[in-house]
């Protein structure tokens, strides 16, 4: 579960009782990945809206993923 | 049963006399929220043998006896939640939350020969902040006073000078709202965060609490082996539940520096709240959900700054002024 700290987000996961915190990049993703969406899909959103080179952007947001997924956070499949 | 007493905005009845809390203006047989009794009906002593009184039924609920942290099991049966906790060599304690009635009742069975001031310091401490989290209230360790008719609370670690700076705050005329365990009751979200009245009472180190009294050296002990002295300050308690207007956590000013307030960014705040929460390693993962919910709510609304101060009494003047100067 988490909650909205002012534009920035914690969450929470259950079963280990592990903290997640996100700035404002990351509760952004956060938001959009309530709904299924493709790695190409995130980094189209977050280069758009935060005004960041492509590449780069791309590297933080597979990092960010990869970190969410070994803490049972999202789930990342093969597309 | 002694006459009800009031803590936390809450009726006890209770079989062990609670000097230290005040009566409940409420006259008459009106039910308790909060019931104590003494014993488990057959007249022994606690048997500290086995850690649990009650059955482990649920391996997620099973809080093992880690170092530093109390044999807590804390779980939920066909009458509600309860907490089932062994103090070596003090006692055991059940306290449950009745699915129906909703009035908190707690079992103590103390050891052989437990003078009565050993218990009430368990009751009055980790025993209230059980009951409170059982009944879904948010635990801080923190010391809260009334300023400008809201409640600001002091967090910070053992130590640092919680109690001493609410204490210093009493003197400059301002009311004690709790002392060691600041509670905020479940509220609605979207509705201002509220704290409660806990009891009268502040536990003071010797030094601090020259400062904070002329009758320091006449101040009892918190219980006979112990240095921390009690004072009591029924005269100088706030009266109804405020709204929580800061959170100040204690820190040390960098050498040479002067005092700073700096606000913090929710997400920080957050951390300290998780940190401060009350039994913090003990509860973490009890009711983790509700917990989290709360000190999200509390980390987005309460502004908190961490307080850069210098350690000792000769700063204490000049910490009430910046506190009371934040909070205007």
């Amino acid at each position: 579960m988490s909650c909205d700290l002012q534009g920035d987000t914690a969450i929470l996961q259950l079963t280990s009782g592990v903290y997640f915190g996100l700035d404002a990049v990351g509760t952004r993703i956060w938001t959009l990945l309530a709904t299924p969406s493709s790695v190409a899909t995130l980094v189209d959103a977050i280069a758009a809206e935060f005004d960041v080179d492509r590449s780069r952007c791309a590297q933080d947001i597979v990092a960010l993923l990869d970190d969410l997924e070994a803490n049972g956070l999202v789930t990342v499949t093969p597309s | 049963m002694p006459d009800p007493y009031i803590v936390y905005g809450l009726r006890v009845r209770s079989e062990l006399p609670l000097p230290e809390l005040l009566p409940d203006p409420k006259p008459g047989d009106a039910a308790p929220d909060i019931e104590l009794r003494m014993g488990d009906g057959a007249g022994g002593a606690a048997d500290l043998s086995s850690p649990w009184s009650l059955p482990l039924t649920d391996p997620a609920d099973y809080h093992p006896a880690a170092p530093g942290l109390l044999p807590i099991h804390l779980g939920r049966d066909a009458q509600g939640d309860f907490a089932d906790v062994l103090w070596a060599p003090i006692g055991r304690c059940i306290a449950r939350t009745g699915a129906e009635d909703g009035i908190s009742r707690i079992t103590l069975i103390p050891a052989a020969n437990v003078p009565d001031d050993m218990l009430r310091l368990i009751v009055l401490g980790p025993i209230i902040g059980i009951v409170l989290h059982l009944r879904g209230w948010l635990v801080l360790h923190a010391s809260a006073v009334e300023l400008n008719g809201g409640a600001i609370a002091i967090m910070g670690e053992a130590g640092r000078g919680k109690s001493t700076t609410a204490g210093a705050l009493a003197v400059h005329g301002h009311r004690l709202v709790a002392d060691d365990v600041v509670a905020i009751p479940p509220a609605a979200p979207g509705t201002p965060v509220t704290t409660v009245p806990g009891f009268p009472q502040l536990k003071l180190w010797p030094d601090a609490a020259t400062v904070v009294t002329d009758t320091a050296a006449a101040l009892p002990r918190l219980v006979a082996t112990a240095e921390k002295r009690v004072h009591r300050v029924p005269e100088q308690f706030a009266a109804t539940p405020l709204p929580l207007r800061a959170l100040f956590v204690l820190d040390d000013a960098p050498e040479g520096a002067s005092h700073a307030a700096p606000l913090l960014p929710a997400a920080d705040a957050f951390i300290e709240l998780v940190r401060n929460a009350y039994g913090a390693r003990t509860f973490e993962r009890a009711d983790a959900a509700r917990r989290f919910a709360q000190m999200g709510r509390v980390a987005a609304t309460v502004p908190t700054r961490r307080l850069r101060v210098r350690r000792g009494l000769e700063h204490l003047p000049a910490l009430v002024t910046l506190i009371e100067s934040l909070a205007s």
